[in-house]
């Protein structure tokens, strides 16, 4: 009750109120640079103590002041110099060693020591504060009063200090801000209330109140002025602080070659999505790109130069695709793009159409130009729960499947699809299983002179014999033991058992080996041939190996060195399948080839397809005027016979004469001398 | 800095013949006026829904401007046939110049053009020049009128 009689009886309230307001802004200030000081490692953390100490001291010492220059004893009043600077000496050196008590690693250590020193500042200021108040009068103290002006500073102090610790998040804390006010007022109030003052008879008047005012401002200024120092070095500190933070956020979350969000960006975002979507936000689609042939371009052009094609990868995407829509570098020549808004397949497909047609056209860098290409698998999510895992896992199924249909495509993922991965999987795990366990077995093809019908030799062919499948065809198995790598060694053993059976045959009968682009390549075939003959015994002029126009076009530098090793062993080598691929007269000119084979596609259609017949008519034609021998395949009817027998086709084979049999039917069909047709 | 030519072909997205002048030639106005602040020149041939383009210039202002060309939706089936590094430019007066079976004063010459295109593939230098002789003959027939 004092206490208010005493503030509201004895002080200028316009004085008070200054003094208030200069209390809050000082707290507001000093509790952010408290919060700084206390969060702060290192050096800095003197350098924010000694701003945060001063902004805080200065921001006490002032309140004291004003508010005492608007305490009305009724009595003349007089300032020892010394004693008001000494008190705001300690209102800075209090809070400061308060502040760094508060960095004690125990939280309520840290409260009761800082924020009780704090507390005991602001009390010490305002007592040396108050013997430096000379009142020309009688004055007395109430000990009560003063203790517990004590008590509230230490306890609202330590309240401070404690809710300052606990503090969290970006909020201004509003809480230490209030109990810091309070410490000040209170003890100011509090201590005001155990001090009177009695008039003595005789002396002067109350105060000049117009000189006292005009201090109160000239204070109030300094101190505001103090406190706006440490508001903008705070301000400026904080804004460079999250400039920093933006820019480390930006360098998360972006591919800081093609400045595209990179995989972590990219998840989040999906996740993000996938959540909304579940909670019945829009539908979008999930876009995987894989560019096709970037490794030789890294690996031919170098790495600084791959680099350079990837980031107009990415420009070319960001302008393929619509505004709304995210694209993401999530791997080496992996892209990504989230499609907002979108579940039409009309919609998406175009916008795929449109990423597949951009990546396919050139690059044209630093005097070089590189032809890449993209495959591009996509996902739909539809309304309801989506799972993000769940969409990538479809994705890359679509992807996959993309890249199986021949690459520079789109395919949108569906369900049987995965069916159908899971099938390829089977299938690769039993290959290799096969080769393991030989089930390779070699068959063969009768080959037979136009003309006198005799055997001149046979094609050796490879039949998988499958444990779980029975017969798988070559057509299915190839490609995919090329792609896992095991078509040398399938390669090689049917090279070797063709040899060691065709050795047991009659001298004059030669032995055909298909021989795939991978093994060409291996620069090791004509070395392993070289074994093979050595190994068997077989005459190097008895064996020829087929190989298909694929293997020429591929690398031809290689193949063309590769071939001319062979053909210096003194093996045949002819081209298979002639006439379906790249068919080009430059490659009979430039690669030692002695033999033709025409394609069973065309023998199929003869006599009555004219283009068939005509082509089979050109390619016996050009093997008579290149010095070449021509083969005939798949021939099935007598008229087939006949024209390719007109046609002047040297040599043929086909169910028509003989199927493909085993190694044991053929060297006694072989012994007998005559094919089965001839001998029926 | 070495002075490079390419020479592309590609298909144009909407296939009537007419507009298809017509976007031919505003696109090689509206390329004339880039280009002349780069230092490129070259000629833009537009027949049967095909564009056939020559550029000529410095390697990365031809190499941005090609790039550019390659990120316009206005065309498809972009065929890089040629780009090297060239004593000397074909077109060094025409910041783009264009062909096209529109053009007063080459009516009855759409063979020649078909031509171009059947040798862009086959032999880069005879279309190079019979597209430079097209240009020519075009500028003369401007002259003459």
């Amino acid at each position: 009750m004092r206490v208010l009689t005493c503030l509201f009886g004895e002080h200028d309230l316009a004085l008070v109120a200054l003094a208030a307001i200069l209390c809050i802004i000082g707290s507001f200030v000093s509790v952010q640079l408290f919060l700084r000081t206390i969060s702060a490692g290192g050096g800095s953390r003197f350098h924010w103590c000694f701003l945060a100490s001063v902004c805080a001291g200065a921001s006490i010492w002032a309140t004291h002041f004003i508010a005492m220059l608007g305490y009305q004893p009724g009595v003349r009043v007089t300032f020892d110099a010394t004693l008001t600077i000494v008190s705001a000496v300690i209102a800075i050196a209090g809070v400061g060693t308060g502040l760094m008590l508060s960095g004690l690693r125990n939280r309520w250590l840290a409260a009761l020591c800082g924020g009780g020193t704090i507390g005991l500042a602001i009390s010490a200021m305002h007592y040396v504060g108050m013997f430096a108040y000379r009142a020309d009068g009688i004055v007395t103290w109430l000990p009560g009063y003063v203790a517990a002006s004590l008590a509230c500073a230490v306890v609202f102090g330590s309240l401070a200090i404690d809710r300052l610790r606990a503090h969290d998040g970006d909020r201004h804390p509003w809480l230490p801000t209030a109990f810091l006010v309070l410490a000040i007022v209170m003890l100011h109030f509090v201590g005001m209330a155990a001090f009177t003052v009695a008039p003595i008879a005789g002396f002067g008047s109350g105060p000049q109140s117009e000189v006292f005012v005009a201090m109160a401002s000239a204070i109030a200024m300094a101190a505001l002025l103090i406190v706006g120092t440490g508001l903008s070095t705070y301000l400026v500190e904080m804004r460079t602080r999250t400039d920093a933070q933006d820019r480390l956020h930006h360098i998360a979350m972006h591919d800081t070659l093609t400045g595209l969000h990179n995989r972590h960006s990219f998840n989040s975002e999906l996740r993000r999505k996938s959540h909304r979507l579940t909670k019945g936000g829009p539908p979008f689609a999930l876009i995987m790109i894989d560019l096709d042939r970037f490794k030789p371009v890294n690996d031919t052009l170098g790495h600084p130069y791959g680099d350079r094609v990837l980031k107009a990868v990415a420009t070319r995407l960001k302008k393929a695709v619509r505004e709304q829509d995210m694209v993401a570098r999530i791997g080496g020549d992996e892209f990504a793009v989230l499609a907002d808004g979108s579940s039409d397949p009309i919609v998406v497909g175009h916008l795929a159409e449109r990423i597949v047609e951009v990546l396919s056209r050139p690059f044209v860098i630093g005097g070089q130009a590189a032809e890449i290409g993209a495959s591009v698998g996509i996902t739909l999510t539809s309304d309801g729960e989506v799972d993000a895992d769940a969409l990538i896992q479809q994705v890359d199924v679509a992807l996959y499947h993309a890249k199986e249909e021949g690459r520079g495509r789109h395919s949108f993922f569906d369900p049987s699809l995965t069916q159908k991965l899971l099938e390829r999987r089977r299938l690769e795990a039993d290959l290799r299983r096969a080769c393991i366990r030989e089930e390779f077995e070699v068959f063969f093809q009768p080959v037979l002179d136009t003309q006198s019908r005799e055997f001149i030799g046979a094609e050796a062919l490879v039949r998988w014999n499958s444990a779980e499948r029975g017969m798988v065809s070559p057509a299915v198995f190839i490609p995919i033991a090329e792609e896992l790598g095991l078509v040398n060694t399938i390669g090689s053993m049917v090279l070797d058992r063709a040899c060691h059976e065709a050795v047991s045959w009659p001298d004059h009968l030669m032995v055909a080996v298909n021989v795939s682009p991978v093994q060409m390549m291996g620069g090791r075939l004509a070395t392993d041939i070289a074994q093979v003959l050595h190994r068997t015994g077989l005459a190097p002029h008895r064996l020829e190996i087929e190989i298909t126009e694929t293997a020429l076009v591929a690398d031809d530098e290689l193949a063309l060195r590769s071939l001319e090793e062979v053909r210096a062993l003194g093996v045949k080598i002819s081209l298979d399948d002639f006439g379906t691929g790249f068919s080009s007269l430059s490659y009979l000119h430039r690669f030692p080839i002695d033999r033709i084979k025409i394609d069973g596609s065309f023998v199929n259609k003869l006599p009555t397809d004219a283009g068939s017949a005509s082509i089979v008519r050109a390619i016996a034609q050009l093997g008579a005027s290149l010095n070449m021998q021509v083969t005939a395949e798949g021939i099935e009817t007598d008229d087939q016979y006949s024209f390719v027998a007109e046609q002047g086709c040297g040599h043929m084979q086909g169910f028509l004469f003989n199927k493909p049999v085993d190694a044991r039917s053929a060297a006694k069909l072989f012994a007998s001398g005559s094919s089965s047709r001839s001998a029926a | 800095m070495t002075l490079q030519r390419l020479f592309y072909t590609s298909r144009i997205i909407d296939d009537d013949e007419v507009r298809g002048s017509t976007i031919a030639r505003r696109i090689a106005e509206a390329s004339a006026q880039r280009n002349a602040e780069c230092g490129i020149t070259g000629s833009l041939a537009y027949i049967d829904g095909h564009f056939i383009q020559v550029l000529e210039g410095e390697m990365y202002p031809l190499e941005d401007t090609f790039e550019r060309i390659c990120n316009d939706f206005r065309h498809r089936e972009m065929k890089l046939i040629d780009y090297q590094a060239v004593p000397a430019r074909l077109f060094p007066h025409w910041h783009m110049a264009c062909i096209t079976e529109q053009d007063e004063g080459l009516e009855g010459r759409g063979s020649s053009l078909s031509e171009i295109r059947l040798l862009s593939t086959l032999n880069v230098r005879e279309a190079l020049t019979a597209m430079l002789t097209l240009v020519d003959e075009a500028e003369a027939q401007a002259l003459a009128a």
